[in-house]
């Protein structure tokens, strides 16, 4: 079943001599509880790509439609419901709010529904991501791979439709990255949770389900 | 707790620096624009206490009302209270009408009876006249007085301040039945026109409100009277105002800035922008919930404080022995935070309408480099070829942030501006208390004086001798005056007296004589033998023809007083004709001192005392006046005023009078530094918010900074070259604002220049150098200081830990 799909999508920067084509063009299609790896050179516009998918970026064309509806449709007060409610981000710098603990981290999405916490939800989340001995800590108080994996419990607190990863492992060593592809799949496997993977790493984007590789804002080519 | 808010209030805590310095800010702003509002209801409230002591409490007055029409004026239901002066007779004297009335003491609860001497009446025998008709009639205490063929005895002087068209005497008769005066008070006496109008009050019996009360009965109705006041109270709140927005409108968008990266994740997550604003605005209140009630607090005790220091200045210069109370009216001050809330959630919304337009893709990106504009920096290259490489980069970094400097540099405008202003404005009115001191200097401290009317005959010298043993006296020259009509040609003048002299004024002779050793004193002063001029059988005096003119200036805009020689030629050992009589006159003098004084269009002759019976029996019929006066040098002025005065009250004698002139140069100095005070502390307060803005501004903008400057440093720039940088950035900056202050202020102080010369054409303009160069190094100390706290705070920083952290 589909549930995330791109009609020709662009995203234009600049104009006339300096106009930058990010993303030129793309049509693609995502089935539920599908693991795709997104890959491509540097500037090639792949995050471009990812944050249009989540809600981020509005296109400069083309639509976008989650469970057949165009999310773009939505004034911006709507499009931070359904970020909150359907999208699940997780970046390379792990972007956690410096001031709230590793739960307050976590349950921020649920918090700005203004929904109460799940604990069972929250306990399970804190013991597959290894977190339950670092619940009041703050982020300057974590290694890296800690702090990512409070980022990946974030994107799913929620249970969103679809968790969207720019370059997850990007900032991480060997060891660490390993740790979170796991956690990926594992939560793409227990929750069937969709997954749009940004990765360099060839073999984390061979255990993908598809591979989509990105040059110069098109799609080159599936597989 | 919204998690939005948590975040927020987490933030606050912890970034503590920058939440106390926009906490004190904002205090700070609360603390002026109450102690402003304080400050006028305390002035107001002890205007109308001066009010009511001079004239009385009364709102309003009802002229010659028959007895039987007073209960129809009265019962309006807006009338809380009156008293009535029944009239026993009324006189017509010289025009004027007196009204002899009945005496109750409740009427004091609505008009002031000032009882100059003596007592009020207590039967129908006795009554109380007027200073004026006291004089007129030369009548005392004790002595007998005719009216409406009655004959009373003066048991007082008194007089009624209340303005009612009438002079009043006051006996005891509680058969009176003539018309009366009705003294009246409002319930709420600032709408007496509006009752008027209305017709609620009728307009009859000649009306008359009791305007000066009505001025000051602290509303904020607009009108001649208290527009001026609303105009003080005005002016400095919206400078206030102004150093507020810019203050607070920074420390938000310097808070909003730190955390835009923060901001950008929550809206990522799905923070709706209802939610982030209420955020900045949960920001606004919680600042001002802790800000402004110290500065309410703190405003308050200014005021008391201010009180404190100065009451006692300003019961000497009122004249009243009423000093000045602290009066808070909680509504006012409820106002105050209202308006410092509103300052607040204004400056929050600048910051509001930053992150709405702040892109989220872009922030996290760390993508700002994308908002800058390619343009020509005007700056770079002359920086560059002064500072080296460290002066290019410090230039492009200043041209590039424009907009974070903005708010100092017009931070650091406006402090120049106000400092250079108040400068400029007590530099004239300093100028002017020291002309008024210098004026002065040739006065003594008191001066007494004893008029003899217009006949020449021996006083009680026992008083005199009484007033020049007082024990905080130091010096006294006694002096008797008598004034003289000589019959002088007018060809006789000098050019410069018939230039000046427009008016054809009638030019009197002052005959005065000085204790002996004091005329010696003045022949040694002017170089002349005194010995020539004691022959009693033909007494010579000494010449003193200075005059003082009065002519018109600017246009007849106002008058100026000159001294100038009446006489184009004098020759020594000459004669004045006076009526009936002549005056020998020996050599002419220039000097005059030992209080001794001519600001008059009349001529002095001095003779020494021993003289006196024998010239003033020359003089015979022509004296005009006559006068004793004791010229008083004292270690405490309002100690010896005081004991003259009790002296004569004791003999009962009203001939002497008293002027304090040490009493009016020391309210003018009191006056000067009360102003000045003002003038300062308020340029002070707006300075302080100036320089806590730039220190927030600076401290925060280095933070900000850390990346760069990890990156520079791991690119090989050092320690040093940083810090020279970032030196250079605070030379432009300074230069950027001192120069157009600088220019404003010189501006400013010619405006003023021009505004005080409608008060004192004397002024010279006044160029403020000092007052800038003081106030640009203060701005240059506050900035490079700023920055150097700031750097302390990064001198430890690893540049490959700053990279590498996400969380700046």
């Amino acid at each position: 079943m589909e549930i995330l799909r791109a009609e020709n999508l662009c995203k234009i920067y600049g104009t006339g001599e300096t106009e930058v084509r990010a993303v030129d063009g793309i049509s693609l299609s995502i089935e539920k509880g599908e693991f795709l790896a997104i890959v491509g050179a540097s500037g090639s516009g792949k995050s471009t790509l990812l944050h249009m998918l989540g809600g981020v970026d509005r296109p400069t064309s083309g639509k976008i439609y989650m469970d057949g509806q165009d999310i773009y449709a939505r004034n911006d007060e709507q499009m931070a419901v359904f970020r909150r409610r359907q999208i699940g981000l997780v970046y390379q710098f792990y972007n956690l709010i410096p001031v709230l603990n590793v739960v307050e981290n976590i349950t921020l999405p649920t918090r700005l529904d203004g929904r109460p916490v799940n604990m069972e939800r929250l306990n399970e989340l804190l013991s597959v991501l290894g977190l339950e001995n670092r619940k009041d800590y703050l982020p300057n108080q974590l290694s890296g791979g800690q702090q990512q994996r409070v980022s990946i419990g974030r994107a799913l607190m929620n249970a969103p439709a679809v968790v969207l990863a720019d370059e997850p492992t990007g900032n991480l060593d060997s060891k660490k990255s390993q740790e979170i592809i796991e956690l990926l799949k594992m939560s793409n496997r227990k929750y069937s949770q969709t997954m749009v993977i940004i990765t360099h790493d060839e073999d984390f984007a061979l255990q993908a389900d598809r591979v989509i590789e990105i040059v110069d804002g098109r799609i080159r080519q599936q597989a | 707790m919204r998690i939005t808010n948590r975040i927020t209030l987490l933030y606050l805590l912890g970034n503590k620096v920058r939440t106390w310095a926009t906490i004190v800010g904002i205090a700070l702003v609360m603390t002026m624009i109450t102690s402003v509002s304080v400050g006028m209801d305390s002035v107001l409230s002890y205007l109308r206490r001066i009010t009511i002591a001079y004239s009385g409490a009364y709102s309003g007055v009802y002229c010659d009302v028959p007895p039987e029409d007073v209960n129809g004026l009265l019962s309006n239901g807006v009338i809380t209270g009156h008293t009535v002066f029944e009239t026993v007779t009324s006189i017509v004297y010289d025009n004027d009408t007196i009204d002899v009335v009945n005496y109750s003491p409740d009427y004091s609860d609505y008009v002031a009876i000032d009882l100059n001497a003596g007592r009020m009446p207590e039967n129908s025998d006795e009554i109380t006249i007027t200073r004026y008709y006291c004089y007129v009639y030369d009548k005392d205490i004790g002595d007998k007085i005719y009216f409406g063929g009655r004959e009373y005895t003066i048991t007082g002087v008194a007089d009624v301040n209340a303005f009612s068209g009438s002079d009043y005497f006051f006996t005891v008769d509680a058969d009176a039945q003539g018309p009366v005066t009705i003294f009246f008070t409002l319930d709420k006496p600032e709408k007496f026109y509006d009752y008027l109008d209305k017709g609620v009050l009728k307009d009859s019996y000649g009306l008359q409100c009791h305007d000066d009360l009505i001025a000051y009965e602290g509303t904020r109705s607009v009108n001649r009277d208290t527009l001026p006041m609303i105009i003080l109270e005005a002016v400095p709140v919206i400078l206030i105002a102004m150093a507020a927005v810019s203050l607070i409108g920074n420390s938000f968008s310097i808070s909003i800035k730190e955390r835009i990266r923060q901001i950008a994740m929550i809206k990522s997550e799905g923070a709706t922008g209802r939610q982030i604003n209420g955020s900045i605005v949960f920001e606004a209140l919680v600042l001002c919930a802790m800000a402004i009630p110290a500065g309410a607090v703190f405003g308050i005790l200014l005021v008391e404080i201010l009180i404190l220091i100065f009451g006692d200045s300003v019961v000497s210069i009122s004249g009243f022995e009423l000093r000045p109370e602290l009066v808070v009216n909680p509504w006012a001050v409820v106002f105050c935070a209202l308006f410092c809330v509103g300052i607040t959630l204004l400056a929050a919304t600048f910051s509001i309408r930053v992150v709405s337009r702040t892109s989220i893709v872009e922030v996290i990106r760390q993508n700002d480099i994308v908002k800058l504009r390619r343009r020509r920096l005007k700056f770079a290259g002359i920086f560059g070829k002064i500072f080296g490489y460290e002066g290019v980069l410090a230039a492009k970094s200043y041209e590039r942030n424009r907009v974070r400097y903005r708010t100092i540099v017009a931070s650091l405008i406006i402090s120049i501006v106000l400092f250079v202003s108040a400068g400029a404005f007590c530099h004239y009115l300093n100028s002017e208390y020291n002309r008024t001191a210098e004026q002065y200097k040739k006065y003594p401290d008191i001066a007494f004086t004893y008029d003899c009317n217009s006949s020449y005959h021996q006083p009680d010298w026992g008083l005199f001798l009484k007033i020049q043993s007082i024990k905080s006296i130091t010096a006294s020259v006694f002096t008797a005056n008598a004034t003289v009509k000589p019959v002088i040609s007018p060809e006789l003048y000098s050019d410069e007296y018939k230039l000046m002299q427009t008016e054809d004024n009638a030019v009197y002779c002052d005959v005065v004589f000085v204790q002996d050793d004091i005329f010696n004193h003045i022949c040694e002063d002017n170089s002349i033998s005194a010995s020539g001029y004691y022959n009693a059988a033909a007494p010579r005096g000494l010449l003193y023809d200075m005059v003082q003119v009065y002519a018109t200036a600017d246009g007849g805009k106002s008058y100026t007083a000159t001294d100038v020689e009446l006489f184009k030629k004098y020759m020594s050992d000459s004669l004045i004709r006076i009526n009936g009589g002549t005056l020998r006159i020996g050599q002419k003098i220039d000097k005059l001192s030992y209080g001794i004084d001519n600001s008059t269009q009349d001529f002095l002759v001095i003779y020494p005392m021993s003289l006196r019976d024998s010239v003033a029996s020359g003089l015979g019929g022509s004296i005009e006046w006559f006068a004793y006066n004791i010229y008083i040098k004292s270690d405490s002025h309002s100690e010896t005023s005081s004991e003259i005065k009790r002296i004569l009250k004791e003999a009962n004698d009203e001939n002497g009078s008293v002027y304090d002139y040490a009493e009016d140069i020391q309210a003018a100095h009191t006056a000067d530094i009360i102003i000045k005070t003002f003038a300062y502390g308020f340029t002070v307060m707006i300075s302080l918010i100036a320089m806590v803005d730039i220190f927030n501004t600076i401290s925060t903008s280095v933070q900000v900074r850390r990346r760069e400057f990890a990156v520079l440093s791991s690119v090989g720039m050092s320690k040093r070259s940083i810090r020279k940088m970032v030196n250079v950035e605070c030379l432009l900056c300074g230069i950027r604002s001192v120069v157009p202050g600088a220019v404003l202020a010189l501006l400013s102080s010619v405006a003023i220049y021009i505004f005080m010369r409608n008060f004192d054409n004397e002024n010279v303009f006044y160029l403020p150098i000092a007052e800038i160069c003081i106030v640009l190094t203060c701005v240059l100390t506050v900035i490079f200081a700023s920055m150097l706290y700031a750097m302390s705070k990064l001198k430890d920083d690893n540049p490959t830990e700053v990279l590498d952290c996400d969380n700046i």
